[in-house]
């Protein structure tokens, strides 16, 4: 049995272990609340860009663009957007098996190469047999548009030199709260829209039809990067909001047990001390 | 055409950061790589990349400006949507 100094001092190193995760906790929650306000301010932009990209592909009779047109994967590009630091519960785990899976399968079929955000996922992916192209990391939360746009630019010319044949995203997307979801979108060649009747004139084109879709579809692919790693930045934050969450639960509840558990031991000391002077008193009270 | 124009524009100017406007303007000019491009209401359907300067809008007799570095506008005659890739509030 464990005596009274060692469950005291496990009860005092677990309550440590509780601030530092409430701690984690409080400082998850406020990155959480700025990057759920981003990915919410910028639901228009993913809203409404689809619905341009299928009238402009619609008008333009364009179903031929090399960017919209699929073909035979035999080199393909894989993208994981990964988190620099753990401590957030299966966000990184479950996003690398996942990813390492797909891979495998890819493997079967087509060359795979690899670009990584992320430290978790360049950890990870180097002990892989997987060749790696180019990784990120080492704050990758402070990237920008323009960064990430250099990325998807890097993507695009790898495609068009015929260098690979498709380029597919993993991430984890941010569903809510509770359920990180994890994605794999194909990021180049675009899903062609499914050929939607549009009403209305034939509409004008500044300056013309090619030269708008040739600025039109790489900027739409930018913007699509960009927005599957804010989904991703936001679910890492609230997969650690919660993980901290649990621990600081997980911390409450063995601090009550052993609480209890000492509490036991210390009864069970003075009830044997008052039963010895008992016996004693007894034994003197006889004579 | 025997068609009523319509009197006001819904303008929405997009970013991947944040919906920047969205309202109720008269007129719209937008920046053409070469030139300015003013909108009114009841304009034809019409694509138009932009190029780097300025976005301003009216409603009434106020008077806004945005700059703004390249992008799509989709136009319609009660519409104009402009989706931009950076635009800085020149105001703030």
């Amino acid at each position: 049995m464990a005596s009274l100094i060692d469950l005291r001092r496990r009860i005092k190193s677990v309550q440590n272990i509780q601030e530092i995760t409430k701690a984690m906790k409080t400082v998850a929650t406020a990155r959480f609340k700025k990057s759920q306000r981003q990915v919410m301010e910028s639901r228009p932009f993913w809203h409404n860009s689809p619905g341009l990209a299928e009238k402009v592909v619609f008008w333009a009779q364009m179903q031929h663009h090399p960017l919209l047109e699929k073909r035979k994967e035999n080199k393909i590009e894989g993208v994981v957007i990964s988190s620099d630091k753990g401590l957030c519960g299966s966000f990184n785990s479950n996003l690398l098996e996942k990813s390492l899976s797909f891979f495998q399968e890819k493997k079967q079929s087509s060359d795979v190469n690899l670009l990584i955000l992320g430290r978790k996922g360049v950890n990870f992916y180097q002990k892989q047999s997987f060749p790696l192209d180019r990784v990120y990391y080492d704050r990758i939360e402070k990237m920008t548009f323009q960064d990430l746009k250099q990325i998807s630019r890097y993507l695009l010319d790898l495609y068009i030199q015929h260098k690979r044949d498709a380029v597919y995203v993993i991430y984890n997307e941010f569903k809510s709260i509770l359920s990180p979801k994890i994605t794999v979108a194909p990021l180049i060649p675009l899903n062609p829209p499914e050929k939607t009747n549009q009403k209305g004139v034939y509409p004008d084109w500044d300056p013309s039809v090619s030269l708008f879709v040739d600025s039109f579809l790489p900027q739409y692919i930018d913007t699509q990067l960009y927005h599957f790693f804010s989904e991703s930045l936001a679910a890492e934050q609230a997969a650690r909001m919660m993980a901290m969450e649990n621990a600081s639960k997980n911390a409450e509840d063995l601090i009550s047990d052993l609480t209890l558990e000492l509490n036991k031991i210390r009864q069970a000391s003075i009830t044997k001390e008052l039963l010895e002077i008992m016996t004693a008193v007894e034994a003197l009270g006889s004579k | 055409m025997s068609e009523k124009l319509p009197d006001s524009i819904r303008l929405k100017v997009i970013t991947p950061r944040k919906l920047l406007v969205d309202e109720e303007v008269k007129e719209v000019t937008l920046p053409d790589p070469d030139r300015c491009l003013g909108i009114l209401p009841g304009h034809r359907p019409l694509f138009v990349a932009l190029g780097k300067g300025t976005l301003s809008y009216r409603i009434q007799r106020k008077k806004e400006k945005y700059s703004v570095r390249g992008g799509h506008a989709d136009i319609g005659p009660q519409k104009v949507e402009v989706f931009t890739e950076l635009a800085e509030d020149e105001t703030g």
